[in-house]
């Protein structure tokens, strides 16, 4: 954790299904947090296409390139003040992580290894200075075709005005506001069936991108997870949260002594394996209570 | 104990649905051993798919047979609550409008599913014949061509000893299948195997019957 006193706390799982371990695969899920100076939030929870061989690098890549992005647009360029501003944000977010994927499979058969990091690296800072161009020169063909880092994406960004977030497949992003009602800023997307959704992979992933931006002074918590977790956490016919779900989670993070293994090991419990058998991930981010913060909290 | 294993409930949203028609042959020429072959594969299927506690209440199975005539045997029904049929054999091989019937029945259950707000898994028709179809049978593959190019199901045909594997290409979008012999069961715990990986959350589909095990290459 950095030195800088910290405005949230942020707790982050991602399990594997019990039917991946069954045949023997990892966890395709990834998520990652960051508090930065100025009281900023980038949340970032990924799952890879369970049918693709990369897709675990994927996710883990797409997560990473994501919040760097938002970090280093949100440095150079400011905070916006207007939703727009915040949707060229999520939108170069989103842009950075499809490049990074680009870089993973185009260097993948070099034998360069497909780590995050430095692939990530190269890639967001060609993309934060120039968001929007396309490549001069036309690309060679891949070495790994770019559909088997196939994977979802879901960003949220919080300060203490605005939560924007964007969401490219299924999972949600929820957010209690002040008053501690809450709400589902981006939906599961599925087409016509449950097994299929957009990932960043796909040509038209930044058409199909779902964007919501709120002008939220003493927003309460924020919770992103995965599909694993959408037909336990949300009232999928209205696209709701479960408050009997989310309650309690948010409790439970709230508290200095709560573990992200004690998390982990929720998501793993036989009550949820018993309902799904898919990746599970749930990054649960709750407010602290500061003094100065007396003024805009109702409680 | 976990505690949050004790306070976080659970939404109740209903099962997302894999609707599977089974679409049999049971005409004369199944008589005997092909037919009590393909009546054990059924069993065999079942005891199978409801080993399976997330594919009991997520599969659905529906049965329709052409022997003579027509029939629906079994209409959807959860896979946990199926009862292989015992089939019986007679008549000639009305294919094409047993083909249309099944088509029509998924239809139907799509229909359902969303004026219900249930989710679901592209469904799947499996035909069985040893022939070949003794009525007009191009509208039938019109069909189930057009239902493939919009994806709206997957069609496979699987061809057991004397069946017509020419017509059978015409009418299935994708290459059909040659059974081994009477190995019914195998083919049929392949099946099941298939449709509780798709009623799995996110796993790639099936889209061609595989050479080895069952099939002839």
């Amino acid at each position: 954790m950095s030195d800088t006193p910290s405005s949230w706390r942020v707790l982050g799982a991602s399990v594997a299904g019990s039917g991946h371990r069954k045949s023997g695969r990892g966890c395709d899920d990834a998520h990652a947090y960051r508090q930065l100076d100025g009281d900023l939030l980038l949340l970032a929870v990924a799952d890879g296409a369970g049918s693709m061989p990369h897709s675990a690098a994927g996710a883990a890549c797409a997560v990473e390139a994501a919040l760097d992005s938002a970090a280093a647009t949100l440095a150079s360029q400011g905070i916006p003040a207007e939703p727009a501003g915040w949707e060229a944000v999520l939108d170069a977010a989103l842009r950075a992580a499809r490049s990074a994927l680009e870089t993973l499979a185009e260097t993948a058969a070099a034998g360069e290894s497909d780590t995050a990091s430095e692939t990530v690296a190269d890639a967001t800072d060609e993309v934060t200075l120039e968001a929007g161009d396309e490549a001069a020169e036309p690309p060679e063909p891949p070495a790994v075709p770019l559909q088997q880092y196939a994977t979802t994406l879901l960003v949220a960004l919080a300060t203490p005005e605005f939560v924007a977030a964007a969401q490219i497949g299924d999972g949600a992003v929820v957010m209690q506001g002040s008053e501690g009602t809450l709400e589902v800023l981006t939906v599961p997307e599925h087409g016509e069936y449950l097994n299929e959704t957009t990932f960043v992979t796909a040509t038209d992933y930044l058409e199909r991108a779902q964007h919501a931006v709120r002008q939220q002074p003493g927003v309460r918590a924020l919770a992103l997870l995965s599909d694993g977790l959408q037909m336990l956490a949300l009232d999928l016919e209205r696209n709701e949260a479960f408050r009997p779900f989310f309650e309690p989670l948010l409790a439970f993070a709230a508290k200095p002594e709560a573990t992200e293994a004690e998390l982990a090991a929720f998501l793993d419990s036989d009550r949820i394996c018993e309902r799904t058998d898919d990746d599970k991930t749930l990054v649960l981010a709750v407010r602290e209570w500061q003094p100065s913060d007396a003024a805009t909290t109702s409680h | 104990m976990n505690r949050l294993d004790e306070s976080v409930e659970f939404a109740q949203n209903p099962d997302p649905r894999c609707p599977c028609v089974l679409l049999l042959d049971t005409s004369r020429s199944m008589t005997g051993e092909p037919i009590e072959a393909l009546n054990e594969g059924l069993r065999a299927f079942q005891t199978d798919i409801q080993q399976d506690p997330l594919a009991q209440r997520r599969v659905e199975v529906a049965v329709v047979t052409f022997g003579g005539e027509v029939q629906v045997v079994q209409e959807f029904v959860t896979a946990g609550q199926f009862v292989a049929p015992t089939l019986t054999t007679g008549g000639n091989t009305p294919m094409g409008a047993a083909i249309i019937r099944a088509l029509d029945l998924v239809r139907d259950r799509k229909a359902q599913y969303k004026a219900n707000g249930v989710s679901y898994y592209r469904p799947w028709v499996f035909m069985i014949t040893d022939g070949e179809p003794t009525d007009d049978w191009a509208s039938a593959a019109q069909r189930v061509h057009d239902e493939e190019s919009a994806d709206g199901l997957a069609f496979f045909a699987v061809g057991v000893a004397g069946a017509e594997m020419q017509t059978l290409s015409q009418i299935a979008a994708r290459q059909p299948a040659q059974l081994r012999g009477l190995e019914f069961a195998q083919m049929f715990l392949w099946l099941s195997q298939s449709q509780k990986r798709v009623s799995a959350s996110k796993v790639g589909e099936q889209t061609a019957l595989p050479p080895a095990g069952w099939a002839t290459v």
